[in-house]
């Protein structure tokens, strides 16, 4: 009886897979109470939560050079300066190592937030402005026009990070807006406001032009580094509550309508993405061989047919599976590309090219660069060098030479026989001489 | 003198003479190799058995290969570490002959059971070879003039600096061994003009051949003999001698250079080498125009001949011509026109110029080299052309060529010196025998029958000159009082010693540092190594990849492949000027458009040489006009040379310098750190002792690369370049920034709490204020 | 028609005055002459693809060639004053020693 409770823990343990520790900072304790939904998704999950207060002393991220997290999420929008060893700079190291963070602001965003954006590459709109949206806003806003319904429209076009947007009802947020540099190809706008949306402080008169307008306005920005470490800036912190995740929604202009908002759905994907339980690629193996053989040989001959093999797996609710694609390409490259062709995919994930080797010889690399939106960046190489014949690879008889093999032989026959004549007729002549 | 007297009765005291003669040759030529091996070793006395310099480790390096892996898999060696990513055919690039002569030596003595390691052998060959270079003047000189004239150059070229410059033990390159087969050929060849035998022609091919495969430079002795048999045909001297001897050894010659991987198809190629093939055609000519002038009367001949004559002339000139323009024949080679027009260099192949050795001779540098024999070697040159014969044309055009050519490069000083040698040689025999020999009356007969015999015996010294000359000698000789003789023989000796001095100190001075090792003098003489060279390849093969790839610029290639055993970008064999010049623009680029070079060449570290510490002069910012240069030369666009000195037109790196110079890569990598170090009291601190300034930009700044290692006295210095992924976040500068917030950190070791705005103070007793969202 | 004669007179003087030793080794020097002829033709026709095979066959007809004229020149007893010291004997020792790394060179270089 005993086993079996014990086995029965096992199994409970097992089936709840350990997703690594978070830490969560938090303004005051209370968004943990009102944002208990996404927090149990999470938990749920599997992840193991440590909630924090973010201006607390006693704040560390690393413990003799380890890392105590995995990710981190930051729901504390006002805080000025936190606590502890936690500064821009330990925060920024930890997406440098690898690490995930995951950001919801305001519009009373605190300067050390601001500093963190600016240190991924976006930057969050001046303290107290709001994007507005004067045509599409939620019947439950208080006058500013400041909550609003975000068509799922204006999500990123990467299932991958927000699932599939078509089945998502329209978004509620409230909050800040973003800018995001719209040509760094490392930052993602994930959620952008509608054309007709403007960040600016809704109680003030409007003076200047406002810094973010239409679309160029983001409501949620998303960043995967070079490093694949990955980070959300939302600037509503609101977008996670529990009463964005379940409240109705209906369009104060057009009277559109949904009895619960897109917000859960989209908050969860994007949890997944930023803690990479999706999109997350790996190289398994990476092959290449002579048509003929087997094994990698040491070095190529110009001209030689090889065959190039690469198994790529993608991480699937913790377990490692083939990934398919019909655009993973290769490239043949030295210095440039000198061949460039699409691999061809197998059920299993493997991938494959064949093709010649140029006539040009030299230190050649067999690249797959495959950078897709969402998904980690896959990025494989590996070094052959490329060898002219050997001086016994070259044709040794050549039909059209034989005339000049003939006339070589010839040569030598001709030596030969004009030495036994020659020696002879001294005889001869020796003879005569004598005689 | 080794001559047999013709006089009769002596036989036996002759023979006693013969024997204490070849004695005294055996003895004068052994003591003159053991003094040139022994005066080479200064390097390895006062340093170590070590290779020196930049080429000798690459020879080093293929040798070591070609022992390890067999001479086949030497020949298709495809070398993936140099040149990345380009790789390098070495089999195919290099001349094999060094690395199979001490391949084989090390192979024979191996058979023999003496183990010697194979970098003992590459650092003794060259003062070997200078013996056998030794032995071969003296054979030539001989053939030339006489015996003693033969010691005498034996001498002379086995301690003569201008040769030691590129023979000291160490120096393993390719003209240690290419001198012997120099002298050699010309030996066999003069002989073989001599005798008319074919023997000695093919044995002159040989020769030839072993020349061919080891140094580039036997292109001057297949444009040398060429003249020689041209001239001869000019002044009316043709022999069915030359003839034989001639024809055998082009055509022998031509199809075993062929036989050289790295020559190829050259020889019938190029226009240097059409010279040799235009010759053999008109010996060809010549040759039937005299069979036929045996055969048919004289003015039937004479309309043949110059109409023949004509036509064949201008048939050769109009082919030769036509096949370059259709491109079977290469134009000359650019270090081939280098040595016409000496600015040719400096506008069109910046690269051939850059390199110190390829600069015009100085005057001083010919007194240096060559010391006394400079004088005295026109008094040699004036004798051979006053007793003119075949083989004495040859030397006089040996010795005009390779003065012209020493004129022009500093490197070609080499080939000037043998025949230097030789004829100073024959003006020092000649000198001693009018003044010492003299004394005992006896002997002078002999030279005056031996050389007149000699004349008589042999056919081809046409006019009678020298006996006349000798009798007009002779009659001088009379006038000299034996006080004078004496006197002048004291002289004699008095500048040979001098020589013999000034030889011994010019090698252990200026010839025996092996360049990898410096030494510096303190101020109480004490002598300080520095090392710095080596202590960074160790650095880079312990503390790098094994497939890391270093940049630097090309100097160091070898030594890097050599010592660190590490990929390089580029090295000193300059075969590839674009790729050269990729990494000469990554160098005068500003750090980012470097970075993108660096990138693309997948670089890892980038080395430097820096010898603002010590005052090396030659440094890598001493030589980055030229990098300029040569980038200037592919990517004109990109790179100019006027934007890198100062309004003035100078090139300064102080605070005047331009800043395109102060801010290109090589300047940054070089100084980094530099403006704050203080070498004394007396200076500022970033005062750079080789270009005496202190320096323009102190603050320097590196975003793209980190420092690595730099040695002790900073003489190299290694730099790691980032790779792209530690440039992981796109952080927004302040100054770009649309929102501009003034964030200051109010935390301190003390005060580890953080701000929260509107946090809720708790007072107990009291409901928390409700939170604004 | 001058030309003719000439050639003509140079016919009979050299029917006349050239011993049969020499004879042979123009008979030998003429067939090599038109061996290389044959090969310049065949070369011009097809190309000079394998021309390094181009090279050492016409090379070994002309080094051939180059080595019968020279034992010619030094077996004909006309110019025995010029090549002093050298027999036709020893002549012919060379010349097999000159065949002897003439055709190894080729055969290296033919392949």
């Amino acid at each position: 009886m005993i086993k079996f409770l014990f086995l029965l823990v096992i199994t409970l343990f097992s089936s709840v897979r350990s997703q690594g520790n978070t830490l969560v900072l938090l303004d005051n304790q209370v968004i943990k109470e009102t944002h208990s939904l996404f927090f149990k998704s999470l938990q749920d999950r599997g992840y193991s939560l440590t909630y924090k207060i973010a201006d607390d002393a006693s704040l560390i991220l690393s413990k003799y050079g380890e890392y105590l997290y995995e990710n981190l999420i930051i729901f504390a929008p006002s805080v000025v300066e936190f606590g502890g060893n936690l500064n821009v700079d330990t925060i920024t190291q930890f997406i440098d190592n690898g690490g995930n963070v995951l950001i919801a602001g305001s519009e009373s965003t605190g300067d050390v937030l601001r500093e963190l954006a600016s240190e991924v590459g976006f930057e969050v709109d001046e303290e107290g402005a709001f994007v507005i949206d004067h045509l599409n806003f939620d019947v439950s806003d208080e006058g500013q026009h400041t909550k609003l319904l975000v068509s799922s429209e204006n999500l990123i076009d990467a299932p991958v990070i927000v699932g599939t947007k078509k089945d998502v009802a329209p978004l509620l947020y409230q909050g800040t807006g973003i800018l995001a540099d719209s040509e760094n190809p490392l930052v993602l706008p994930l959620l952008t406001a509608d054309s007709t949306a403007y960040s600016y402080q809704p109680d003030q008169p409007i003076k200047e032009y406002p810094h973010a307008v239409g679309k160029d306005t983001v409501l949620i920005a998303g960043l995967q580094a070079r490093n694949n470490a990955r980070v959300v800036f939302s600037g509503s912190l609101s977008f996670f509550s529990d009463e964005f995740f379940t409240s109705s929604i209906e369009n104060a202009q057009n009277g559109v309508k949904s009895p619960k908002s897109g917000n859960e759905d989209v908050a969860t994907a994007i949890s997944q993405w930023v803690f990479k339980e999706h999109g997350r690629l790996r190289v398994k193996s990476v092959n290449h061989h002579k048509a003929s053989e087997k094994q990698p040989p040491h070095d190529y001959t110009i001209m030689d047919d090889v065959v190039y093999t690469i198994g790529i797996e993608i991480y699937d609710n913790g377990k490692w599976k083939p990934f398919t694609a019909n655009d993973v390409q290769l490239e043949f490259v030295r210095i440039d590309p000198f061949v460039r062709m699409t691999l061809q995919s197998n059920p299993k994930g493997v991938y494959e090219a064949q093709f010649k080797i140029p006539d040009v010889y030299g230190v050649y690399q067999f690249k797959v660069d495959y950078d897709r939106v969402g998904f980690t960046r896959l990025y494989s190489i590996t070094q052959v060098s490329v060898r002219p014949l050997e001086h016994t690879q070259y044709e040794r008889f050549i039909d059209c030479a034989y005339p000049y093999y003939a006339g070589a032989f010839s040569m030598m026959l001709g030596v030969f026989v004009f030495s036994i004549v020659f020696l002879h007729m001294k005889d001869d002549e020796k003879k005569t001489k004598g005689e | 003198m080794s001559q047999a007297g013709t006089k009769k009765g002596a036989v036996s005291k002759i023979n006693k003479n013969v024997a204490i003669n070849s004695l005294i040759v055996f003895v004068v030529l052994l003591l003159a190799w053991v003094a040139g091996f022994a005066s080479r070793l200064f390097a390895v006395i006062r340093f170590e058995s070590i290779i020196h310099e930049f080429d000798p480790w690459f020879n080093y390096r293929a040798t070591a290969y070609m022992v390890k892996h067999g001479f086949y898999n030497f020949l298709n060696w495809f070398d993936e570490r140099a040149w990345y990513p380009l790789g390098r055919i070495v089999g195919g690039t290099v001349y094999p002959g060094l690395m199979l002569t001490s391949g084989s030596i090390h192979y024979i003595l191996h058979l023999l059971h003496i183990n010697v390691h194979i970098r003992d052998i590459c650092v003794f060959l060259a003062p070997i070879f200078s013996g056998l270079t030794a032995i071969s003047t003296y054979f030539l000189t001989k053939e030339l003039w006489s015996t003693g004239a033969g010691l005498f150059a034996a001498c002379f070229i086995a301690i003569v600096p201008g040769y030691i410059s590129r023979s000291v033990a160490g120096s393993y390159d390719n003209e240690g061994i290419a001198i012997f087969a120099l002298q050699f050929t010309y030996f066999l060849w003069i002989k073989s003009v001599k005798t008319g035998s074919v023997f000695w022609a093919v044995a002159a091919s040989l020769s030839y051949f072993y020349m061919v495969s080891a140094w580039g430079g036997y292109v001057f002795i297949i444009n040398l003999i060429p003249l020689h048999v041209f001239v001869l045909l000019l002044m009316g001297r043709f022999s069915n001698r030359l003839f034989t001897s001639y024809t055998t050894f082009y055509i022998l010659g031509l199809v075993m250079s062929m036989q050289i991987p790295f020559v190829g198809f050259q020889p019938i190629r190029t226009s240097e080498h059409m010279a040799a093939a235009g010759v053999f055609a008109l010996l060809f000519a010549v040759a039937v125009l005299k069979y036929l002038q045996s055969m048919l009367s004289k003015s039937e001949f004479k309309s043949l001949v110059i109409f023949g004559g004509l036509i064949a002339a201008a048939v050769v000139f109009v082919t030769v011509v036509l096949l370059t323009y259709a491109g079977y024949i290469a134009p000359w080679s650019g270090r081939f026109y280098s040595l016409w027009d000496t600015g040719y260099a400096k506008i069109h192949i910046p690269i051939i110029a850059s390199v110190s050795e390829h600069q015009p001779t100085t005057w001083f540098s010919f007194f240096f080299d060559l010391h006394v024999l400079i004088p005295t070697f026109p008094a040699g040159l004036w004798y051979c052309i006053k007793n003119v014969n075949d083989e004495r044309v040859f030397v006089i055009l040996y010795a005009l060529s390779a003065v012209y050519f020493a004129g022009v490069m500093v490197r070609l000083m080499l080939t000037l010196t043998p025949v230097v040698c030789m004829l100073s040689g024959v003006a020092f025999s000649v000198i001693l025998e009018l003044f010492v020999k003299d004394e005992d009356s006896n002997s002078h007969p002999d030279t005056e029958n031996d050389e007149t015999s000699h004349g008589g015996k042999r056919l081809y010294d046409k006019a009678g000159k020298v006996p006349k000359i000798i009798k007009h000698e002779s009659k001088e000789q009379d006038a000299i009082g034996p006080n004078l003789r004496s006197i002048a023989a004291v002289v004699f000796v008095l500048l040979l010693m001098l020589f013999a001095v000034h030889c011994t100190w010019v090698t252990s001075n200026a010839y025996s540092s092996p360049s990898i090792v410096l030494a510096s003098y303190g101020s109480d003489g004490t002598r300080q190594i520095l090392d710095d060279f080596r202590e960074a390849y160790f650095w880079l093969s312990q503390n790098t990849a094994d497939d890391a790839r270093v940049m630097s610029w090309w100097d160091y290639g070898y030594q890097i492949a050599g010592m660190a055993n590490r990929t390089t970008l580029v090295d000193n064999n300059t075969w590839n000027n674009s790729h050269i010049a990729l990494v000469g623009k990554a160098m005068s680029s500003n750090e980012s458009a470097a970075y993108e070079i660096m990138t693309a060449l997948d670089v890892d570290y980038v080395l430097v040489i820096f010898g603002g510490v010590i005052g090396y002069s030659g440094d890598d910012i001493n030589k980055f006009l030229w990098m300029v240069r040569i980038a200037e030369g592919e990517h004109p666009k990109d790179i100019k040379e006027s934007d890198y000195f100062t309004e003035h037109g100078e090139f300064r790196v102080d605070a005047e310098g331009s800043p395109t110079l102060l801010n290109c890569l090589m300047y940054k990598l070089s100084y980094y750190k530099f403006g704050e170090l203080k070498l004394d009291y007396r200076t500022a601190s970033g005062y750079d002792r080789t270009r005496n300034a202190v320096i323009g930009n102190k603050d320097i700044q590196l975003t793209y690369l980190e420092e690595a290692y730099t040695t002790e006295h900073w003489l190299v210095r290694i730099y790691r370049v980032k790779k792209p992924d530690e440039f992981n976040r796109p952080r927004i500068p302040v100054a770009n920034r649309v929102i501009k917030s003034t964030f200051v950190s109010k935390k301190n070791s003390k005060r580890k709490k953080g701000v929260i705005k509107n946090k809720p103070v708790i007072v107990k007793g009291k409901k928390p204020a409700v939170k604004t969202q | 028609m001058a030309q003719t004669n000439v050639l003509l007179k140079f016919y009979n003087e050299y029917s006349a005055k050239t011993s049969r030793k020499l004879k042979v080794i123009d008979a030998y020097l003429f067939y090599i002459l038109l061996t290389g002829i044959i090969q310049f033709i065949y070369c011009i026709l097809v190309g000079t693809f394998p021309f390094n095979s181009f090279l050492s066959g016409f090379i070994s007809t002309v080094s051939c060639f180059v080595l019968g004229v020279c034992l010619r020149l030094q077996v004909n007893p006309e110019n025995k004053n010029q090549f002093y010291g050298i027999s036709p004997e020893r002549g012919f020792a060379d010349f097999i020693f000159a065949h002897c790394i003439l055709h190894l060179v080729v055969m290296n270089f033919i392949g």
